[in-house]
């Protein structure tokens, strides 16, 4: 399912006054079975072209496609209940929603309030809670007798039973260690590839970026600056520079390298197993 | 080798006597003053523990903990807790104050410290850390890491001699992390402070005079940065270089049995 | 919740907002109390008189008053309606059953009204002119004599003062869980009454659950920074008495002797 921007623009409203734009004429695509990046600084605007996708935040101008339904001005909250069904948004630090008496009540919730029944949603929910790697057994636990890790599991399986065309996550590695980052990052992967669900993520770690996405969108005030293949951002050193980013480490070694050797080597290499492979095809090592 | 700060015996700890392994079993080690030393671990090693360890928030089953010379126990706890800061994982919980000096001045007000000295150390400590023009900004308006700066001016303002991090730099985005991290070395330089850092961060560990890993609650191994960073199984992904060393030797390359830093790996290569 | 403007702080520097807190926490509990003393006519317009007077002194706008008033009105209203129908005296305008309009309940309606209206008016000043935590302080000070009644003054005065300071990080946190919900599928204030407080229980739970996560973070960090209720504790935060305030309880308390005297007048005395 593809989401579509046409010259969206949002802001908020606290009480009598109305912010800034949030998001400013924002026009892009991305691409249904997709695995797209969100990168930029704090404030650019990541955060709320998430919310736009399914209406927590209003468009003040333009159109939000979602697949076929779409938000617009003036249509209020119409349709949205669709789109959130087709939607599945992990926040970051997840676990703060946990609320139901047992795991398998919340990772319930979702799917029933768009209308599975109660058998159907726990079927969903006895698979969701297998994809993110945990126990059977935590389905009758309270959740919030669990570890931080596994809470946010189950909270991510609480929006995988809804069984989303569209995955957006918001940093969810945040706060982990490297291996709860790691495993979550692989399980978001595999939903790419097994699934063919459309990823958007909001992500700081530029290997993350490297490793797993296909698309990046870079967002600086409000604006998509640039809207286009890994690739094509880490190789272009005035982008990078411009929009003050981040290169993975592989490409910023592989800088310094080519610095001291004072030749370039044939490719851009974003992950350290390009590297390897190159230093090895020119003889390097 | 300057005078021990920070001295841990035979520390066993255990959260609950039901459970059938110790959190932290036998623990020894010394710190001495000036020095920065990160703890690493796996989650469950036991790491988190010791930060509340160590100011009495948490007492153990045996061992003994000195800092500064004083033995930690109920009735010295107190006069411990001025000679140590901690700035804990969440930015939020832990700002009492409703405004940024107000924040640094807590210690302070809970020392019975009369106005005109607190307000020369906060006034120092907030131009210390580079917040003097948010002195009367209240919380909500601060990112994580201004919070976090905001923390470590507080324990600045107490004069505590010992800063520790516990895993104070988890919840903040990368740039604010590493912005922090130079910060606090160059205030360690400067004040003479002794930092205890509990980490996953590999990135933090890297700015260590040494290491202490910890495994299953007791001490596997202790080394400077570069000495730990080669070590086969580690709590988090090793440096780049180190990194694509260990990948080299596995596609069959000829490379050093041991770690390499970046410049030492990129003049390897380039030879 | 955004219209309501009682309780806001509105920053500025009036004369209001010059006033120590203790001078407008008194003076307003004083009027309160001086209202009620009120029962002649000139006396209600005296005190009508002060209200404006006060709000004129705080520099913010008489329209922002009144849209503050606005949300209680109906309440108000119904209030001074029940009275004004089940009170009799004096000269009977018409009468039903229980319900009879006199001269007395007529006029007693307009002195209740009066009184409602000037009292909202009048905190609404207070609250507008003076910080949250300023309030704090104040009332702090009238406490402290009641500590060697066992009176918790201290665990009070901080329990007030750590509950402003999340005020702004509930609003916070519940627009995010509820966004989190509703991204779930849940829908808010629809349905039937008991539809509708259901679907709260998603908000409420979580909100709650994170409050006793944050209190255990913050006592901890409470202990750590040396707080400790039984010890004197000296004060960052410093209160200024001048002239200004000497003069405003003056005046009070020459509003409440006039009134005091005119209630001794039978001419235009109406009860």
């Amino acid at each position: 399912m593809q989401i579509k921007f046409e010259r969206v623009s949002a802001d908020y409203q606290f009480g009598p006054v109305r912010t800034p734009l949030v998001l400013n004429n924002v026009n892009t695509s991305i691409p249904a079975g997709s695995f797209t990046a969100v990168i930029g600084h704090t404030g650019a605007g990541k955060s709320s072209l998430l919310k736009v996708i399914n209406g927590l935040l209003l468009p003040k101008e333009g159109t939000v496609r979602v697949g076929d339904f779409s938000i617009e001005p003036g249509k209020g909250q119409k349709g949205l209940k669709e789109i959130r069904k087709r939607v599945g948004m992990v926040f970051q630090f997840p676990e703060s929603q946990l609320f139901a008496e047992t795991v398998e009540k919340d990772i319930c919730f979702g799917p029933m309030n768009f209308g599975m029944s109660e058998g159907e949603a726990k079927q969903k929910a006895r698979k969701a809670l297998q994809f993110v790697g945990l126990d059977e057994i935590l389905l009758k636990r309270s959740p919030f007798a669990l570890s931080g890790g596994q809470m946010r599991r189950v909270a991510i399986a609480g929006v995988l039973a809804m069984e989303p065309d569209i995955l957006v996550l918001d940093e969810p590695g945040a706060g982990l260690d490297p291996d709860g980052k790691d495993e979550i990052m692989k399980m978001i992967c595999s939903l790419h590839k097994e699934k063919g669900l459309t990823i958007v993520l909001v992500t700081h770690d530029m290997e993350d970026v490297a490793r797993f996405a296909e698309d990046v969108i870079v967002m600086e005030s409000g604006k998509s600056v640039f809207h286009g293949k890994v690739r094509e951002l880490f190789n272009n050193d005035d982008l990078v520079k411009n929009w003050n980013l981040d290169y993975p480490e592989a490409r910023k070694f592989q800088i310094k390298l080519e610095e001291r050797l004072g030749r370039k080597l044939p490719r851009l290499c974003m992950t350290k197993e390009e590297l390897a492979e190159t230093l090895i095809e020119v003889g390097l090592v | 080798m300057s005078r021990p700060i920070i001295e841990v015996k035979d520390l066993t700890f255990r959260y609950d006597l039901r459970e059938e392994n110790d959190t932290l079993s036998s623990l020894s080690f010394t710190i001495h003053e000036g020095e920065w030393i990160a703890v690493i671990g796996k989650n469950g090693a036991g790491k988190s523990t010791l930060a509340k360890l160590l100011v009495g928030l948490l007492q153990p089953q045996s061992g003994k903990i000195h800092i500064d010379g004083l033995e930690l126990n109920d009735s010295t706890k107190w006069e411990i807790r001025k000679k140590i800061g901690i700035v804990f994982q969440n930015p939020d919980n832990q700002f009492i104050g409703t405004t940024v000096q107000d924040d640094v001045a807590f210690s302070l007000e809970n020392e019975n410290i009369p106005y005109r000295e607190m307000k020369e150390r906060v006034d120092w400590a907030l131009k210390l850390v580079g917040m003097e023009e948010f002195r009367e900004v209240d919380p909500s308006r601060l990112s994580g890491g201004q919070k976090q700066r905001v923390s470590i001016a507080g324990v600045l303002a107490k004069k505590a001699p010992i800063l520790i991090l516990d895993e104070a730099f988890v919840m903040l985005d990368p740039k604010s992390r590493n912005e922090l991290l130079a910060f606090i070395q160059q205030l360690k330089r400067k004040e003479g402070l002794t930092v205890l850092s509990i980490t996953h961060d590999m990135n933090e560990a890297a700015f260590s005079d040494r290491i202490l890993y910890l495994k299953n609650g007791k001490l596997a191994n202790s080394g400077t940065p570069e000495e730990i960073f080669g070590l086969e199984d580690l709590p988090f992904h090793p440096p780049f270089s180190e990194q694509l060393r260990r990948l080299l030797k596995e596609l069959g390359r000829k490379v050093p049995e041991q770690y390499m830093s970046e410049e030492e790996m990129v003049d390897w290569i380039c030879k | 919740m955004n219209k309501l403007i009682l309780g806001r702080y509105f920053p500025g520097d009036s004369l209001l907002h010059l006033l120590d807190p203790r001078t407008k926490l008194l003076g307003g509990i004083a009027f309160i109390f001086i209202s009620f003393l009120a029962k002649h006519i000139v006396s209600l317009i005296l005190l009508w008189g002060f209200s404006f007077l006060v709000m004129k002194l705080s520099g913010v706008k008489f329209k922002v008053y009144f849209r503050g008033v606005r949300p209680l009105i109906w309440l108000i209203l119904f209030t001074v309606t029940l009275q004004i129908l089940f009170t009799a005296g004096g000269r009977i305008y018409f009468e039903w059953g229980p319900i009879t309009i006199s001269e007395f309940g007529l006029v007693n309606g307009l002195f209740i009204f009066s009184r409602f209206v000037m009292i909202v008016l009048v905190t609404t000043v207070i609250t507008l002119t003076t910080k949250p935590i300023d309030l704090t302080d104040a009332i702090h000070f009238f406490l402290k004599p009641l500590k060697p009644f066992k009176v918790p003054v201290e665990q009070i005065t901080i329990m007030l003062t750590i509950s402003i300071r999340f005020i702004p990080n509930l609003f916070d946190e519940t627009q995010k869980v509820m966004d989190a919900q509703k991204a779930r599928g849940a829908v808010f204030g629809e349905g039937s009454l008991f539809q509708q407080m259901k679907a709260l229980v998603p908000i409420f739970l979580p909100l709650f659950s994170n409050s006793l996560n944050r209190a255990e973070e913050l006592a901890d960090a409470l202990e750590v920074r040396g707080y400790q209720s039984s010890n004197p504790r000296s004060s960052f935060r410093q209160m200024h008495w001048k002239w200004q305030d000497s003069a405003c309880l003056f005046a009070i308390l020459l509003l409440a002797s006039v009134l005091i005297w005119l209630n001794s007048i039978n001419f235009l005395n109406i009860f």
